[in-house]
């Protein structure tokens, strides 16, 4: 298997402006812009499924947004096989809209419920200008466990139950034969007897294909069985990422830990130590320096009041958390705030086997 | 055994829609004892929220009880009219914490206000009394006393599900109803709300009836469980016994296809099909379709709710709490077995986990 470097996100930053009133345009009043993703890092290879979790509003669907060309990213790069996306042309966007793809959190709401099946399947063939539609809509299908196609390829939307909306948006996304897909939640409005099937489903042909995955979620028992390795999110920036198991078994971020500990155990008998975490998190304006889990962590010291700098603590395994590094040697990177490593991901065929 | 607080016999539920009409409810069977926690479950559409509705009267225009009682301390409340329901039942003995409960206070009026509007309603007590029982109620669920004037807007999101919480403890109902309490929350949020729920029982001796699809909280939060699948009640007993030795096929299929983050590489069971659509009381096991070991006896006769009696931990089985309608149910257990055995031909050890005390 070759181990190809796809997709480069680099200090991916995504501000939103906020509205401002006719009085504050008036008076010149600048208002403090949301961070939704901020100095976000990390690299997609051929083969890998990568996850990405957080509390709502962390900024995970912001990011895949950006990642799609959606949304203008306003600082930082994502660069696709060597092609930053702050200069792509026409041409550029056509072939890595090609390449990556997305599939929606709810199939409810993705598919347009007047077309069916076949014309769904059918509309990015066609814009990419690629013969044999009808062929490669029937494999597609077939490939999702939608049979017989013809059956399927002549259904509207509304025909069709939650699971088989979502297989349909997987074979959307799939038809083309991209390099990279983006799922939001792709699970979160199935029943959890669809959600299984659906789960499998896309982590065999993401394996059987060779399609990198992103997969994001606020549900890591989901996640867990699709992802290779997990980054968690917490407004705006990562703060922990490692192999899937490893994450599970060893979170070191204060914020990893009580997001693993808040899962419930389908197991009468286990006894879950809960780590009380208070509160929501803030809104994402004016966040400042300093590290934004401060005020809620139950490790909290004075030195949080300085942006952690990312460190990998072993191999494949980051985490940006003052009780991870010596501040002796790094202190005058820390103070800097803004620029993060890379995050280094972790090779194909990982080592949660 | 003492006698049950709320018991629910073969109750049926049906909802006119135009010309045709739909069995939401057949001859569903539970009931739920002081003090206990049951957690009802089953996939959308099950008919898990319409069981709830018609405990508190407040089923839709177009349903009604066909059939089967609702019994409240030995009495029969389902053909009470809304004035009964609104003086013997509603808030004091049987209150409900509605689902998305976040978004269901009135933004214009301060919480105290409701509460009080619910007092007069329901109850006797003066003025001062409910507002010291709502601030005691505040006090249950983590939010200052102090600010029970306060209007919804000025709680986030959290506290505002507390404050809903706190309504719906204040005139000290017998039994909560919590209708999907954490599903749309994120896992943190869930936890804050379910300790908040563990809570209630330490702090009062209200029962609970817990409506949600997600087992994993329900294994942790209650005593006993009632699986449902369209419509019709497939096992029900105490958690332990139903997670020791699942005996419908639903609930065994249902249990390996959920998730646990402690075991991230277990093959995930696939349940297949879907329920049917019932314009009918169900007369055939409605799992039928999707089960792995269904006979042709299975689609001619409703499967009766009986004790699971050969592998019963108690071991005397006679008057056993875990029930099971299936009407092979004494086989299944093994069919699964053999399952499991052939599937795990490559064996990854995570799912082996039922050696637990």
């Amino acid at each position: 298997m070759t181990d190809e470097l796809l997709l480069q996100v680099e200090n991916l930053e995504k501000y939103y402006a906020q509205k401002r009133s006719l009085k504050e345009i008036a008076l010149r009043k600048e208002k403090d812009p949301v961070q939704a993703v901020d100095d976000v890092s990390m690299e997609v290879h051929s083969n890998q499924s990568i996850g990405v979790i957080g509390e709502s509003g962390c900024g995970k669907t912001t990011l895949l947004e950006v990642l799609m060309g959606l949304e203008p990213l306003t600082g930082g790069d994502v660069i696709y096989r060597g092609t930053r996306m702050s200069e792509f042309d026409r041409e550029d966007w056509l072939k890595y809209r090609r390449n990556v793809q997305i599939i929606f959190q709810d199939p409810f709401d993705s598919l347009d419920p007047k077309q069916r099946v076949r014309t769904v399947l059918y509309e990015p063939l066609r814009v990419h200008g690629i013969e044999d539609k009808e062929q490669r809509a029937r494999e597609m299908l077939e490939r999702v466990n939608l049979g017989p196609p013809e059956q399927f390829l002549s259904k509207y939307p509304p025909q069709l139950s939650g699971g088989e909306k979502q297989r349909v948006a997987i074979a959307r996304a799939l038809i083309l034969q991209p390099d990279v897909v983006l799922a939001d939640e792709p699970v979160s409005m199935l029943d959890v007897s669809t959600q299984a099937a659906v789960l499998k489903l896309l982590s065999h042909l993401t394996d059987e294909m060779g399609v990198s995955l992103i997969y994001i979620s606020h549900d890591l028992s989901t996640v867990s069985y699709v992802c290779d390795s997990v980054n968690v999110m917490y407004l705006g920036r990562l703060v922990e990422g490692a192999p899937t198991e490893r994450l599970i078994n060893e979170p070191q971020h204060p914020y990893t830990q009580a997001l693993i500990n808040s899962i419930p155990i389908p197991d009468p008998y286990h006894e879950r130590e809960t780590i009380e975490l208070e509160g929501a998190p803030r809104e994402p304006i004016g966040l400042g320096e300093g590290c934004r889990f401060r005020d809620r962590c139950p490790e909290r010291m004075d030195i949080c009041e300085k942006t952690p700098l990312d460190t990998e603590i072993s191999e494949h395994h980051q985490t940006a958390c003052h009780l991870y590094y010596d501040h002796e040697d790094e202190s005058t990177q820390v103070s800097t705030g803004g620029e993060s490593q890379p995050r280094e991901s972790v090779p194909a065929d990982g080592d949660d086997q | 055994m003492s006698q049950p607080i709320l018991e629910v016999d073969d109750l049926t539920i049906e909802f006119q829609t135009g010309e045709s009409s739909i069995t939401a409810v057949s001859d569903a069977s539970f009931s739920i004892e002081q003090g206990e926690y049951m957690g009802l479950v089953g996939e959308s559409g099950c008919g898990k929220s319409t069981i709830a509705k018609a405990l508190l009267g407040a089923l839709d225009k177009n349903g009604r009880i066909v059939s089967g009682k609702i019994l409240y301390e030995g009495e029969e409340i389902q053909d009470f009219t809304e004035e009964e329901f609104n003086e013997k039942i509603r808030w004091k003995e049987i209150a409900m914490i509605p689902q998305a409960s976040m978004n269901s206070l009135d933004p214009i009026q301060p919480i105290s206000r409701k509460a009080l509007e619910i007092a007069d309603a329901h109850t006797d007590l003066s003025k001062s009394e409910a507002l010291d029982r709502f601030k005691e109620a505040f006090e249950i669920v983590g939010l200052q006393p102090s600010r029970i004037s306060e209007y919804s807007f000025q709680f986030s999101g959290g506290m505002r599900q507390r404050a809903i919480i706190a309504l719906t403890l204040f005139l000290r109902p017998t039994i909560v109803i919590a209708d999907e309490p954490t599903t749309a929350l994120d896992v943190i949020m869930q936890d804050q709300v379910l300790n908040y729920i563990k809570k209630i029982r330490e702090e009062t001796n209200s029962s609970m009836m817990m409506i949600t699809h997600d087992i994993s909280v329900v294994f942790e939060t209650c005593d006993t469980m009632t699986v449902m699948h369209s419509g019709q009640v497939a096992e029900t007993g105490p958690v332990t016994d139903l997670y020791d030795s699942p005996t419908h096929p639903y609930l065994m299929l249902l249990q390996d296809a959920f998730p646990d983050i402690r075991y991230p590489n277990r093959d995930l069971e696939v349940i297949d099909g879907y329920p049917p659509e019932l314009t009918d009381k169900a007369d055939f096991c409605t799992f039928v379709d999707r089960c792995p070991w269904a006979v042709d006896e299975c689609s001619q006769t409703a499967p009766r709710l009986e004790s699971v009696t050969d592998r019963s931990v108690s071991g005397d089985g006679s008057d056993s709490t875990h029930k099971v309608a299936c009407i092979r149910k004494d086989e299944v257990p093994q069919l699964n077995e053999e399952r499991k055995r052939q599937g795990r031909t490559t064996a990854d050890g995570g799912s082996d986990e039922g050696d637990l005390p």
